[in-house]
């Protein structure tokens, strides 16, 4: 009887095995580590001063009171690797990091908000996830809409009125009416504005402005 | 018997693994053909299923260390395409060469599943990939499968 089920046997431990060294894999450390350049015994002096350099900019943001508390990451990973739906950092529960911080640029340009903190490393789902819906406000006509994930490189806005005056180069602010973003943190600037007959929205396409800034360390708003 | 199947498909494994090697490491385009998913279901349809299921595992491993992917993801497609391939009894190159066209079309959208969160992968993009996919794999399977027959057929005549 068994050996008449022998090939569901082999594909279901198979099956089972591959499955345990998936989640044994997704749960290590060395998955994350394998993103980070850091980890390679490779001295490189420029990238140190540019680091230093970038760094000395975030510490201006606590000096000139733009952000008080505040913590800097460094991105361990990025996927997909252009235009990223979720981004992996060096920071997590042990650094005080929790569930929905919201993470943005050194430029204060949102990037998204913290998805899952692990112990040392948190995933972070950026603007471009399709998961994503910001309420946002269009700065010239202070019309609100929300932006969606999941039409990279753009985002797409949506429900701002057919009549509308916005227009192309208009810059796209959080509302601070979603659950967890503030208000004020720039997203990007509209780049296409898409009428369609007999539909009382217009379609609008945001170029973020998260992949303009030096994408290497973050900063997770307490 | 058993040591002249082993070593068959041993010498098989490490042609395929060359022409995977190759292929990832010096071209650099989007979608290349996976040599060991042709493989496995070419081994598949000669009825070695059991055989084709643990190395289903073991390739399946070695190929996300080779495009550094999760560990055992690749497995768990593998697994799951070659189990259901299993139950095709086909012998023409022909039709050997449409399944794989159809189980390669499949391969990719469970791939495109499992990055469905991801911006770019959306309808006509998965549709035009998954087709280009299943265009390679079925130029590159009777390329496979001409060199299995030559090949099974050279260790036949060595050892009669």
């Amino acid at each position: 009887m068994l050996w008449r089920l022998r090939k569901e046997l082999i594909f279901l431990f198979f099956l089972i095995l591959s499955y345990y060294i998936k989640k044994n894999s997704l749960n290590s450390s060395s998955y994350i580590s394998s993103f980070n350049p850091d980890t390679k015994n490779v001295i490189n002096y420029e990238e140190i001063i540019n680091e230093n350099k970038r760094l000395r900019e975030i510490l201006n943001l606590k000096e000139k009171r733009i952000l008080t508390n505040f913590k800097v990451a460094e991105i361990a990973g990025l996927n997909p690797p252009i235009f990223p739906a979720e981004i992996f950092i060096d920071k997590g529960k042990k650094d005080g990091l929790s569930d929905n911080d919201i993470v943005v640029t050194k430029n204060i340009f949102l990037i998204g908000k913290i998805e899952k903190v692990y112990d040392s490393y948190s995933k972070i789902i950026s603007l471009f996830h399709k998961k994503t819906k910001i309420s946002v406000i269009v700065a010239s006509t202070k019309e609100i809409g929300i932006v969606e994930g999941g039409y990279g490189p753009f985002l797409l806005l949506k429900y701002i009125p057919y009549d509308s005056k916005v227009k192309i180069g208009d810059e796209i602010f959080t509302s601070g009416f979603s659950e967890y973003y503030y208000s004020g943190l720039k997203i990007g600037k509209v780049i296409k504005i898409i009428k369609i007959p007999n539909s009382l929205f217009l379609k609008i396409y945001i170029k973020p402005y998260m992949l303009t800034d030096n994408f290497k360390e973050v900063i997770i708003v307490k | 018997m058993l040591s002249k199947k082993f070593f068959i498909i041993l010498e098989e494994i490490l042609v395929i693994s060359i022409f995977q090697y190759f292929f990832i490491s010096v071209f650099k385009f989007k979608i290349i053909p996976s040599f060991y998913l042709i493989y496995l279901l070419l081994l598949s349809f000669r009825k070695e299923t059991e055989v084709a299921l643990f190395l289903c595992f073991i390739l399946g491993l070695f190929n996300d260390l080779l495009t550094n992917e999760i560990l055992g993801i690749t497995s768990i497609r593998f697994l799951l395409i070659v189990y259901f391939s299993s139950f095709f009894v086909v012998k023409s190159i022909k039709s050997k060469g449409t399944l794989i066209f159809i189980f390669s079309f499949l391969y990719f959208v469970l791939i495109a599943f499992g990055k469905v969160n991801e911006s770019f992968w959306e309808g006509k993009i998965i549709l035009k990939y998954s087709v280009l996919f299943s265009m390679y794999n079925f130029i590159s399977s009777v390329i496979i499968e001409t060199l299995m027959n030559q090949n099974r057929k050279k260790w036949i005549g060595r050892y009669s």
